[in-house]
Protein backbone atom coordinates (compact mmCIF):
# COMPACT_ATOMS: atom_id res chain seq x y z
CA UNK A 1 0.00 0.00 0.00
CA UNK A 2 1.33 3.49 -0.89
CA UNK A 3 0.57 6.55 2.01
CA UNK A 4 1.68 9.60 2.10
CA UNK A 5 4.68 10.27 4.10
CA UNK A 6 4.55 12.84 6.38
CA UNK A 7 7.03 15.40 5.06
CA UNK A 8 8.97 16.40 2.07
CA UNK A 9 12.09 15.12 3.41
CA UNK A 10 10.55 11.43 2.92
CA UNK A 11 12.93 8.87 1.74
CA UNK A 12 13.29 7.85 -1.76
CA UNK A 13 13.21 4.82 -3.53
CA UNK A 14 13.94 1.89 -1.01
CA UNK A 15 12.50 -1.27 0.34
CA UNK A 16 8.87 -0.71 1.99
CA UNK A 17 7.65 -2.29 5.54
CA UNK A 18 6.63 -5.27 2.56
CA UNK A 19 9.97 -5.53 1.63
CA UNK A 20 8.92 -3.99 -1.66
CA UNK A 21 10.44 -1.66 -3.49
CA UNK A 22 8.77 1.79 -3.85
CA UNK A 23 9.25 4.95 -5.52
CA UNK A 24 8.31 8.75 -4.00
CA UNK A 25 6.26 11.13 -5.74
CA UNK A 26 5.90 14.72 -4.78
CA UNK A 27 2.11 15.74 -5.42
CA UNK A 28 0.82 19.31 -6.07
CA UNK A 29 -2.83 20.14 -5.83
CA UNK A 30 -4.41 22.92 -7.47
CA UNK A 31 -7.18 24.73 -7.87
CA UNK A 32 -10.28 22.17 -6.34
CA UNK A 33 -8.49 19.85 -5.69
CA UNK A 34 -6.29 21.94 -3.12
CA UNK A 35 -9.11 23.00 -1.59
CA UNK A 36 -10.69 19.69 -1.25
CA UNK A 37 -6.95 18.05 -0.05
CA UNK A 38 -6.63 21.38 2.22
CA UNK A 39 -3.24 21.19 1.09
CA UNK A 40 -0.82 22.98 -1.78
CA UNK A 41 1.67 19.98 -1.70
CA UNK A 42 1.78 16.66 -0.40
CA UNK A 43 4.67 13.55 -0.63
CA UNK A 44 3.55 10.36 -1.37
CA UNK A 45 5.18 6.82 -1.38
CA UNK A 46 3.71 4.37 -3.68
CA UNK A 47 4.66 0.60 -4.31
CA UNK A 48 6.92 0.60 -7.69
CA UNK A 49 5.65 0.16 -11.10
CA UNK A 50 2.08 2.53 -9.91
CA UNK A 51 0.68 4.04 -11.80
CA UNK A 52 -1.13 7.91 -12.13
CA UNK A 53 -4.51 5.98 -12.14
CA UNK A 54 -2.94 4.05 -9.05
CA UNK A 55 -2.32 7.38 -7.33
CA UNK A 56 -5.63 8.87 -8.05
CA UNK A 57 -7.17 5.62 -6.20
CA UNK A 58 -5.32 6.24 -3.35
CA UNK A 59 -6.12 10.12 -3.12
CA UNK A 60 -9.43 9.53 -3.42
CA UNK A 61 -9.50 6.98 -0.73
CA UNK A 62 -7.63 9.77 1.67
CA UNK A 63 -9.58 12.55 0.43
CA UNK A 64 -13.43 11.76 -0.23
CA UNK A 65 -14.34 14.63 -1.51
CA UNK A 66 -11.76 14.38 -4.56
CA UNK A 67 -13.92 11.38 -5.98
CA UNK A 68 -15.61 14.00 -7.88
CA UNK A 69 -13.43 15.35 -9.72
CA UNK A 70 -11.84 11.82 -10.71
CA UNK A 71 -11.87 12.11 -14.77
CA UNK A 72 -11.95 15.67 -14.34
CA UNK A 73 -8.35 16.29 -13.66
CA UNK A 74 -5.43 17.08 -16.12
CA UNK A 75 -2.42 15.35 -14.62
CA UNK A 76 1.19 15.90 -15.23
CA UNK A 77 4.09 14.05 -14.18
CA UNK A 78 7.65 16.58 -14.47
CA UNK A 79 5.71 19.23 -15.79
CA UNK A 80 4.32 17.26 -18.77
CA UNK A 81 0.42 15.81 -19.56
CA UNK A 82 0.40 12.58 -19.17
CA UNK A 83 -2.93 9.88 -19.43
CA UNK A 84 -3.78 7.59 -16.29
CA UNK A 85 -1.63 4.82 -17.20
CA UNK A 86 1.88 7.24 -16.79
CA UNK A 87 4.36 4.72 -14.51
CA UNK A 88 5.55 6.92 -11.82
CA UNK A 89 9.18 7.05 -10.94
CA UNK A 90 10.75 7.96 -7.37
CA UNK A 91 11.48 11.63 -8.02
CA UNK A 92 8.70 12.53 -9.75
CA UNK A 93 6.68 15.68 -9.10
CA UNK A 94 2.67 14.66 -10.28
CA UNK A 95 0.19 18.11 -11.05
CA UNK A 96 -3.51 17.35 -10.40
CA UNK A 97 -5.22 20.08 -12.76
CA UNK A 98 -8.52 20.97 -12.11
CA UNK A 99 -10.49 23.19 -15.18
CA UNK A 100 -11.07 25.95 -13.55
CA UNK A 101 -14.07 28.63 -14.66
CA UNK A 102 -13.90 32.28 -13.47
CA UNK A 103 -12.80 35.50 -14.73
CA UNK B 1 7.82 66.43 0.78
CA UNK B 2 10.19 69.43 -0.15
CA UNK B 3 11.64 67.22 -2.96
CA UNK B 4 8.07 66.52 -4.00
CA UNK B 5 7.14 70.14 -4.13
CA UNK B 6 10.64 70.66 -5.80
CA UNK B 7 9.75 67.84 -8.54
CA UNK B 8 6.00 69.54 -9.02
CA UNK B 9 7.31 72.96 -9.58
CA UNK B 10 9.38 71.12 -12.31
CA UNK B 11 6.47 69.96 -14.25
CA UNK B 12 5.20 72.78 -16.34
CA UNK B 13 8.86 73.43 -17.26
CA UNK B 14 9.17 69.44 -18.63
CA UNK B 15 6.12 69.67 -20.42
CA UNK B 16 6.84 73.20 -22.51
CA UNK B 17 10.60 71.17 -23.27
CA UNK B 18 8.60 68.59 -24.66
CA UNK B 19 6.08 70.29 -26.64
CA UNK B 20 9.40 72.48 -27.64
CA UNK B 21 10.69 69.34 -29.15
CA UNK B 22 7.71 68.08 -31.14
CA UNK B 23 7.83 71.75 -32.31
CA UNK B 24 11.46 71.14 -33.46
CA UNK B 25 10.82 67.50 -35.21
CA UNK B 26 8.07 68.44 -37.25
CA UNK B 27 9.83 71.91 -38.59
CA UNK B 28 13.04 69.03 -39.82
CA UNK B 29 10.41 66.97 -41.52
CA UNK B 30 8.66 69.32 -43.12
CA UNK B 31 12.56 70.79 -44.17
CA UNK B 32 14.27 67.43 -44.92
CA UNK B 33 16.06 67.68 -48.33
CA UNK B 34 13.73 66.93 -51.44
CA UNK B 35 15.62 63.94 -52.89
CA UNK B 36 15.21 62.19 -49.56
CA UNK B 37 12.56 59.72 -50.00
CA UNK B 38 11.30 57.57 -47.71
CA UNK B 39 10.02 53.81 -47.24
CA UNK B 40 8.51 51.85 -44.53
CA UNK B 41 9.11 47.92 -45.61
CA UNK B 42 6.04 47.28 -43.39
CA UNK B 43 3.87 49.94 -44.01
CA UNK B 44 4.16 51.90 -41.37
CA UNK B 45 2.80 55.51 -40.71
CA UNK B 46 4.74 58.21 -38.70
CA UNK B 47 2.49 57.55 -36.48
CA UNK B 48 2.61 54.00 -35.70
CA UNK B 49 6.54 54.65 -35.68
CA UNK B 50 5.61 56.38 -32.79
CA UNK B 51 2.95 55.66 -30.68
CA UNK B 52 4.70 51.94 -31.07
CA UNK B 53 7.60 52.82 -30.59
CA UNK B 54 8.63 50.95 -27.80
CA UNK B 55 7.32 47.46 -28.73
CA UNK B 56 8.65 47.86 -32.00
CA UNK B 57 11.81 47.80 -30.72
CA UNK B 58 11.63 44.70 -28.57
CA UNK B 59 13.73 41.98 -30.34
CA UNK B 60 11.47 39.62 -32.17
CA UNK B 61 8.85 41.92 -32.53
CA UNK B 62 10.02 44.52 -35.41
CA UNK B 63 8.12 46.25 -38.03
CA UNK B 64 6.46 43.58 -40.08
CA UNK B 65 5.19 41.82 -36.36
CA UNK B 66 3.64 45.44 -36.14
CA UNK B 67 1.60 45.09 -39.41
CA UNK B 68 0.78 41.78 -38.79
CA UNK B 69 -0.65 42.95 -35.59
CA UNK B 70 -2.29 45.94 -37.65
CA UNK B 71 -4.08 43.81 -40.27
CA UNK B 72 -5.17 41.27 -37.57
CA UNK B 73 -8.80 40.47 -36.53
CA UNK B 74 -9.05 39.05 -33.22
CA UNK B 75 -12.73 38.39 -31.77
CA UNK B 76 -12.80 38.72 -27.87
CA UNK B 77 -15.34 36.75 -25.65
CA UNK B 78 -16.00 38.13 -22.86
CA UNK B 79 -15.44 41.68 -21.26
CA UNK B 80 -15.28 41.79 -18.04
CA UNK B 81 -11.85 40.34 -15.98
CA UNK B 82 -10.01 38.60 -18.46
CA UNK B 83 -11.37 40.88 -21.47
CA UNK B 84 -10.40 43.74 -19.41
CA UNK B 85 -6.74 43.45 -19.93
CA UNK B 86 -7.11 41.19 -23.31
CA UNK B 87 -9.15 43.80 -24.79
CA UNK B 88 -7.47 47.10 -23.54
CA UNK B 89 -3.76 45.52 -24.64
CA UNK B 90 -4.40 44.48 -27.94
CA UNK B 91 -6.41 47.95 -28.40
CA UNK B 92 -3.43 49.84 -27.30
CA UNK B 93 -0.91 47.52 -29.08
CA UNK B 94 -2.94 48.12 -32.39
CA UNK B 95 -4.74 45.35 -33.23
CA UNK B 96 -6.63 46.45 -36.37
CA UNK B 97 -9.99 44.94 -35.65
CA UNK B 98 -11.36 43.70 -32.16
CA UNK B 99 -14.91 42.18 -32.01
CA UNK B 100 -16.12 41.90 -28.55
CA UNK B 101 -19.55 39.84 -27.71
CA UNK B 102 -20.86 40.09 -24.21
CA UNK B 103 -24.44 40.11 -23.25
CA UNK B 104 -24.03 41.14 -19.54
CA UNK B 105 -24.47 44.69 -18.50
CA UNK B 106 -21.69 46.30 -16.36
CA UNK B 107 -22.55 45.70 -12.52
CA UNK B 108 -20.98 47.63 -9.25
CA UNK B 109 -19.77 43.47 -8.69
CA UNK B 110 -17.27 43.83 -11.79
CA UNK B 111 -15.39 47.11 -10.88
CA UNK B 112 -12.98 45.90 -8.74
CA UNK B 113 -11.37 44.18 -11.04
CA UNK B 114 -13.29 44.86 -14.43
CA UNK B 115 -11.16 47.93 -15.63
CA UNK B 116 -12.31 48.66 -18.46
CA UNK B 117 -15.29 49.67 -17.08
CA UNK B 118 -16.04 52.77 -14.60
CA UNK B 119 -19.04 53.80 -12.01
CA UNK B 120 -20.25 55.66 -14.79
CA UNK B 121 -20.94 52.72 -17.16
CA UNK B 122 -22.69 50.66 -14.68
CA UNK B 123 -26.21 49.95 -15.84
CA UNK B 124 -24.51 49.77 -19.79
CA UNK B 125 -23.64 47.26 -22.13
CA UNK B 126 -20.46 45.65 -21.11
CA UNK B 127 -19.64 45.10 -25.44
CA UNK B 128 -20.76 48.91 -25.59
CA UNK B 129 -18.53 49.70 -22.57
CA UNK B 130 -15.74 48.05 -23.85
CA UNK B 131 -16.08 49.80 -26.75
CA UNK B 132 -15.98 52.91 -25.58
CA UNK B 133 -12.92 51.99 -23.75
CA UNK B 134 -11.06 50.71 -26.98
CA UNK B 135 -11.75 53.96 -28.87
CA UNK B 136 -10.43 55.97 -25.40
CA UNK B 137 -7.43 54.26 -25.48
CA UNK B 138 -6.80 54.24 -29.69
CA UNK B 139 -9.38 55.35 -31.82
CA UNK B 140 -7.49 53.74 -34.85
CA UNK B 141 -8.47 50.51 -33.97
CA UNK B 142 -12.11 49.16 -35.55
CA UNK B 143 -14.25 47.45 -33.12
CA UNK B 144 -17.27 45.37 -33.86
CA UNK B 145 -19.67 45.61 -30.84
CA UNK B 146 -21.63 41.70 -30.37
CA UNK B 147 -23.98 42.92 -27.36
CA UNK B 148 -25.33 39.07 -26.66
CA UNK B 149 -24.15 36.04 -25.57
CA UNK B 150 -22.79 33.43 -28.12
CA UNK B 151 -24.76 30.70 -29.50
CA UNK B 152 -25.06 27.77 -32.00
CA UNK B 153 -26.54 30.16 -34.28
CA UNK B 154 -24.49 33.05 -34.05
CA UNK B 155 -20.45 31.33 -33.51
CA UNK B 156 -19.42 30.10 -36.38
CA UNK B 157 -20.34 33.58 -38.78
CA UNK B 158 -18.28 35.56 -36.07
CA UNK B 159 -15.49 32.57 -35.58
CA UNK B 160 -15.23 32.61 -39.41
CA UNK B 161 -14.29 36.08 -39.96
CA UNK B 162 -11.57 36.73 -37.56
CA UNK B 163 -7.56 35.77 -37.13
CA UNK B 164 -7.65 34.18 -33.40
CA UNK B 165 -10.15 33.77 -31.03
CA UNK B 166 -10.03 34.40 -27.57
CA UNK B 167 -11.84 33.55 -24.68
CA UNK B 168 -12.21 35.21 -21.52
CA UNK B 169 -15.53 35.01 -19.44
CA UNK B 170 -15.91 33.35 -16.63
CA UNK B 171 -18.00 30.63 -17.58
CA UNK B 172 -16.80 27.20 -17.92
CA UNK B 173 -19.70 25.80 -20.34
CA UNK B 174 -18.57 29.15 -22.86
CA UNK B 175 -15.09 27.48 -22.38
CA UNK B 176 -16.06 24.62 -24.22
CA UNK B 177 -18.30 26.14 -26.31
CA UNK B 178 -15.92 28.08 -27.76
CA UNK B 179 -13.49 25.51 -28.09
CA UNK B 180 -15.62 23.71 -30.30
CA UNK B 181 -16.63 26.35 -32.28
CA UNK B 182 -12.84 27.53 -33.10
CA UNK B 183 -12.24 23.19 -33.37
CA UNK B 184 -14.84 23.38 -36.35
CA UNK B 185 -13.89 26.32 -38.07
CA UNK B 186 -10.06 25.56 -37.38
CA UNK B 187 -9.56 28.43 -35.80
CA UNK B 188 -6.79 29.18 -32.84
CA UNK B 189 -8.20 30.14 -30.14
CA UNK B 190 -6.76 31.28 -26.45
CA UNK B 191 -8.93 29.88 -23.35
CA UNK B 192 -8.11 30.93 -19.80
CA UNK B 193 -9.49 31.20 -16.55
CA UNK B 194 -9.03 32.78 -13.53
CA UNK B 195 -10.68 31.71 -9.94
CA UNK B 196 -9.59 32.44 -6.31
CA UNK B 197 -5.66 33.04 -6.41
CA UNK B 198 -5.18 31.04 -9.71
CA UNK B 199 -5.64 30.96 -13.25
CA UNK B 200 -4.91 28.89 -16.82
CA UNK B 201 -4.37 30.26 -19.96
CA UNK B 202 -3.15 27.88 -23.24
CA UNK B 203 -3.27 28.56 -26.48
CA UNK B 204 -4.92 25.68 -28.55
CA UNK B 205 -3.76 25.96 -32.36
CA UNK B 206 -5.76 24.03 -35.11
CA UNK B 207 -3.34 21.19 -35.35
CA UNK B 208 -2.98 20.77 -31.84
CA UNK B 209 -4.40 19.25 -28.81
CA UNK B 210 -7.86 21.01 -27.98
CA UNK B 211 -9.26 22.12 -24.23
CA UNK B 212 -11.31 19.16 -24.53
CA UNK B 213 -8.33 16.93 -25.15
CA UNK B 214 -7.16 18.39 -21.55
CA UNK B 215 -10.42 18.61 -20.06
CA UNK B 216 -12.25 16.09 -21.65
CA UNK B 217 -14.76 15.84 -19.00
CA UNK B 218 -16.55 19.11 -17.50
CA UNK B 219 -16.97 18.56 -12.80
CA UNK B 220 -19.75 17.58 -11.79
CA UNK B 221 -22.35 20.25 -10.21
CA UNK B 222 -20.85 20.34 -7.31
CA UNK B 223 -17.46 21.99 -8.16
CA UNK B 224 -18.88 24.26 -10.95
CA UNK B 225 -18.65 27.84 -9.69
CA UNK B 226 -18.58 31.05 -11.08
CA UNK B 227 -17.21 34.07 -9.48
CA UNK B 228 -20.14 35.14 -8.28
CA UNK B 229 -19.88 32.69 -5.48
CA UNK B 230 -16.23 31.78 -5.68
CA UNK B 231 -14.66 34.82 -5.74
CA UNK B 232 -11.51 36.12 -7.49
CA UNK B 233 -8.74 38.91 -6.28
CA UNK B 234 -8.67 41.57 -9.19
CA UNK B 235 -4.82 41.15 -10.06
CA UNK B 236 -5.37 37.48 -11.06
CA UNK B 237 -7.74 37.92 -13.97
CA UNK B 238 -5.33 40.75 -14.57
CA UNK B 239 -2.17 38.61 -14.62
CA UNK B 240 -4.01 35.73 -16.52
CA UNK B 241 -5.47 38.28 -19.20
CA UNK B 242 -2.61 39.83 -19.68
CA UNK B 243 -0.94 36.80 -20.73
CA UNK B 244 -3.70 36.13 -22.86
CA UNK B 245 -2.99 39.41 -24.45
CA UNK B 246 0.64 38.53 -24.62
CA UNK B 247 0.19 34.79 -26.09
CA UNK B 248 -2.06 36.86 -28.94
CA UNK B 249 0.58 39.92 -30.13
CA UNK B 250 2.99 37.11 -30.23
CA UNK B 251 0.90 34.21 -32.28
CA UNK B 252 -0.71 37.16 -34.64
CA UNK B 253 3.24 38.91 -34.41
CA UNK B 254 5.03 35.44 -35.93
CA UNK B 255 5.76 35.00 -39.34
CA UNK B 256 2.74 32.57 -40.03
CA UNK B 257 4.78 29.89 -40.92
CA UNK B 258 6.91 29.58 -37.95
CA UNK B 259 3.63 29.82 -35.48
CA UNK B 260 3.37 25.76 -35.71
CA UNK B 261 7.04 25.25 -34.05
CA UNK B 262 6.01 27.48 -30.99
CA UNK B 263 2.30 28.07 -30.13
CA UNK B 264 0.10 25.50 -29.35
CA UNK B 265 2.48 23.99 -27.14
CA UNK B 266 1.96 24.42 -22.92
CA UNK B 267 -1.06 24.88 -20.44
CA UNK B 268 0.35 28.06 -18.32
CA UNK B 269 -0.79 28.17 -14.90
CA UNK B 270 -0.89 30.99 -12.30
CA UNK B 271 -0.67 30.42 -8.59
CA UNK B 272 -1.04 33.33 -6.82
CA UNK B 273 -1.13 32.05 -3.55
CA UNK B 274 1.23 34.15 -1.18
CA UNK B 275 3.69 31.26 -0.60
CA UNK B 276 3.57 29.81 -3.61
CA UNK B 277 3.49 32.73 -6.14
CA UNK B 278 4.47 32.28 -9.35
CA UNK B 279 3.93 30.91 -13.05
CA UNK B 280 4.23 27.06 -13.79
CA UNK B 281 3.25 25.39 -17.18
CA UNK B 282 2.61 21.75 -18.40
CA UNK B 283 3.91 20.07 -21.94
CA UNK B 284 0.83 19.88 -23.77
CA UNK B 285 0.48 16.41 -25.54
CA UNK B 286 1.82 16.54 -29.19
CA UNK B 287 -1.16 15.71 -30.68
CA UNK B 288 -5.07 15.15 -30.63
CA UNK B 289 -6.17 13.07 -27.90
CA UNK B 290 -8.18 9.73 -29.11
CA UNK B 291 -10.44 9.93 -26.12
CA UNK B 292 -11.67 13.17 -27.03
CA UNK B 293 -15.04 13.67 -27.41
CA UNK B 294 -14.37 16.60 -30.24
CA UNK B 295 -10.87 15.17 -31.94
CA UNK B 296 -10.70 11.26 -31.42
CA UNK B 297 -10.61 10.06 -35.74
CA UNK B 298 -12.19 7.63 -34.92
CA UNK B 299 -15.69 8.24 -32.95
CA UNK B 300 -16.05 11.75 -31.98
CA UNK B 301 -19.28 11.65 -30.11
CA UNK B 302 -19.44 16.06 -30.86
CA UNK B 303 -20.03 16.80 -34.52
CA UNK B 304 -21.91 19.98 -34.69
CA UNK B 305 -22.67 22.49 -32.70
CA UNK B 306 -26.27 21.96 -31.47
CA UNK B 307 -28.45 25.08 -31.80
CA UNK B 308 -29.68 26.60 -28.17
CA UNK B 309 -30.52 30.55 -26.69
CA UNK B 310 -27.78 31.46 -24.55
CA UNK B 311 -24.68 29.69 -22.88
CA UNK B 312 -24.16 32.30 -20.15
CA UNK B 313 -23.12 30.38 -16.94
CA UNK B 314 -25.98 28.37 -17.53
CA UNK B 315 -24.74 24.52 -17.26
CA UNK B 316 -27.97 22.47 -17.52
CA UNK B 317 -28.49 23.82 -21.13
CA UNK B 318 -24.59 22.70 -21.35
CA UNK B 319 -24.88 19.71 -20.34
CA UNK B 320 -27.61 18.79 -22.64
CA UNK B 321 -26.74 20.72 -25.27
CA UNK B 322 -23.04 19.99 -25.90
CA UNK B 323 -21.73 17.50 -23.59
CA UNK B 324 -22.81 14.15 -24.06
CA UNK B 325 -21.16 11.89 -21.12
CA UNK B 326 -22.47 15.07 -18.53
CA UNK B 327 -24.44 13.96 -16.00
CA UNK B 328 -27.91 15.32 -15.13
CA UNK B 329 -28.78 18.03 -12.40
CA UNK B 330 -29.59 16.12 -9.46
CA UNK B 331 -33.38 16.27 -8.89
CA UNK B 332 -35.91 17.49 -11.92
CA UNK B 333 -39.29 18.78 -11.43
CA UNK B 334 -41.24 22.36 -11.04
CA UNK B 335 -40.13 24.23 -7.64
CA UNK B 336 -43.00 26.43 -6.05
CA UNK B 337 -40.72 29.81 -6.38
CA UNK B 338 -41.50 33.13 -3.92
CA UNK B 339 -39.98 36.47 -4.25
CA UNK B 340 -38.72 38.65 -1.63
CA UNK B 341 -41.44 40.81 -2.07
CA UNK B 342 -44.33 37.96 -1.71
CA UNK B 343 -42.02 36.85 1.25
CA UNK B 344 -42.00 40.04 3.15
CA UNK B 345 -46.27 39.98 3.10
CA UNK B 346 -46.23 36.29 5.63
CA UNK B 347 -46.82 35.52 8.73
CA UNK B 348 -43.16 35.52 9.85
CA UNK B 349 -44.29 32.83 12.85
CA UNK B 350 -45.05 30.66 10.15
CA UNK B 351 -42.18 30.83 7.74
CA UNK B 352 -38.79 29.02 7.89
CA UNK B 353 -36.23 30.58 6.30
CA UNK B 354 -33.16 28.17 5.19
CA UNK B 355 -30.52 29.55 4.14
CA UNK B 356 -28.07 27.11 2.00
CA UNK B 357 -24.99 29.24 1.11
CA UNK B 358 -21.59 28.34 2.54
CA UNK B 359 -21.08 29.52 5.96
CA UNK B 360 -18.53 32.39 4.54
CA UNK B 361 -21.41 34.45 2.46
CA UNK B 362 -23.19 34.80 6.41
CA UNK B 363 -20.28 36.86 7.40
CA UNK B 364 -21.09 39.64 5.15
CA UNK B 365 -25.07 39.69 5.43
CA UNK B 366 -27.67 37.08 6.75
CA UNK B 367 -31.17 37.30 8.44
CA UNK B 368 -31.37 36.25 11.49
CA UNK B 369 -33.53 33.39 13.09
CA UNK B 370 -32.87 31.54 9.64
CA UNK B 371 -32.13 28.08 9.71
CA UNK B 372 -28.72 27.25 7.99
CA UNK B 373 -26.99 24.70 5.92
CA UNK B 374 -25.18 24.38 2.87
CA UNK B 375 -27.03 22.87 0.47
CA UNK B 376 -24.16 19.96 -0.27
CA UNK B 377 -24.82 19.00 3.35
CA UNK B 378 -28.67 19.27 3.61
CA UNK B 379 -28.73 16.63 0.26
CA UNK B 380 -25.64 14.41 1.57
CA UNK B 381 -25.58 14.54 5.59
CA UNK B 382 -28.68 12.25 7.60
CA UNK B 383 -27.68 14.58 10.57
CA UNK B 384 -28.51 17.41 8.56
CA UNK B 385 -31.71 16.06 7.21
CA UNK B 386 -32.91 14.82 11.14
CA UNK B 387 -32.07 18.37 11.71
CA UNK B 388 -34.10 20.29 9.50
CA UNK B 389 -36.73 18.34 9.75
CA UNK B 390 -37.09 18.35 13.95
CA UNK B 391 -36.93 22.29 12.56
CA UNK B 392 -39.91 22.38 10.57
CA UNK B 393 -41.95 20.17 13.31
CA UNK B 394 -41.11 22.78 16.15
CA UNK B 395 -41.87 25.61 13.79
CA UNK B 396 -45.71 23.80 13.14
CA UNK B 397 -45.90 23.17 16.50
CA UNK B 398 -45.28 26.78 17.45
CA UNK B 399 -48.05 27.51 15.34
CA UNK B 400 -50.26 25.90 16.48
CA UNK B 401 -50.25 23.13 13.64
CA UNK B 402 -51.27 25.44 11.00
CA UNK B 403 -49.38 25.00 7.94
CA UNK B 404 -45.32 26.53 7.62
CA UNK B 405 -43.90 27.84 4.84
CA UNK B 406 -40.31 26.17 4.47
CA UNK B 407 -38.36 28.97 1.86
CA UNK B 408 -34.89 28.35 0.82
CA UNK B 409 -32.37 31.02 -0.79
CA UNK B 410 -29.14 30.96 -1.42
CA UNK B 411 -26.56 33.53 -3.40
CA UNK B 412 -28.39 33.36 -7.04
CA UNK B 413 -31.53 31.21 -6.54
CA UNK B 414 -29.01 27.83 -8.17
CA UNK B 415 -28.41 25.89 -5.72
CA UNK B 416 -31.69 26.92 -3.36
CA UNK B 417 -33.63 25.30 -6.17
CA UNK B 418 -31.25 22.32 -5.40
CA UNK B 419 -32.34 22.27 -2.30
CA UNK B 420 -36.05 23.03 -2.37
CA UNK B 421 -36.55 20.06 -4.94
CA UNK B 422 -35.04 18.15 -2.12
CA UNK B 423 -37.25 19.36 0.47
CA UNK B 424 -40.15 19.40 -1.32
CA UNK B 425 -39.66 15.58 -1.58
CA UNK B 426 -38.12 15.03 1.69
CA UNK B 427 -40.81 16.91 3.62
CA UNK B 428 -43.94 15.79 1.65
CA UNK B 429 -45.12 14.01 4.60
CA UNK B 430 -44.84 17.31 6.68
CA UNK B 431 -47.38 20.32 7.46
CA UNK B 432 -45.58 22.60 4.96
CA UNK B 433 -45.35 24.19 1.34
CA UNK B 434 -41.85 24.25 0.31
CA UNK B 435 -40.70 27.00 -2.40
CA UNK B 436 -37.35 28.92 -3.04
CA UNK B 437 -36.53 32.49 -3.85
CA UNK B 438 -35.32 33.24 -7.20
CA UNK B 439 -32.33 35.36 -7.80
CA UNK B 440 -31.48 35.31 -4.12
CA UNK B 441 -29.58 37.31 -2.40
CA UNK B 442 -28.07 38.88 -5.30
CA UNK B 443 -31.43 39.98 -6.34
CA UNK B 444 -32.28 40.81 -2.49
CA UNK B 445 -29.47 43.47 -2.61
CA UNK B 446 -30.38 44.62 -6.46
Amino acid sequence: MGDAADSGAAAGGGPARGGKRTVTVKVLYFARSREVSGRALETWRLEEGATTKDLEEKLVHKYEGLKELTGVCAWAVNEEYVDDSQVLADGDEVAIIPPISGG
Amino acid sequence: MQILRQFRACEPSITEARQGEEKTKKKQIASAAPWLRETSDAGLSHEDLARFARQLAVPGFGAHAQARVRDAKVLVVGAGGLGSPVIGLLAAAGVGRLGVVDGDDVELSNLHRQLLHSEAEVGARKAESAARAVKRINSGVKVDVYPFYLSARNVMQLVAEVDLVIEATDSLASKYFVNDACRFAGKPVILAAAQGVEGQVALYAPHGPCYRCMFPQPPPRSHRTTCQEDGVLGPVPYMVGSLQALLALQYLGADPATRQEVFGKFLHMFDGAPEHLGMRRVKLPENRRKICALCSPTAPTIQSLRDSASFANDFELFATCNVVTAGAVPGEGKVATLSWDKLQGLDPKRVLLVDVREARFREMLRFEGSHNIFVDALVADKGEQARILECVRKQVATCGGRRVDVVAFCNRGNDSKIAARFLDTFLKEENCSVAHVPGGMASYLD
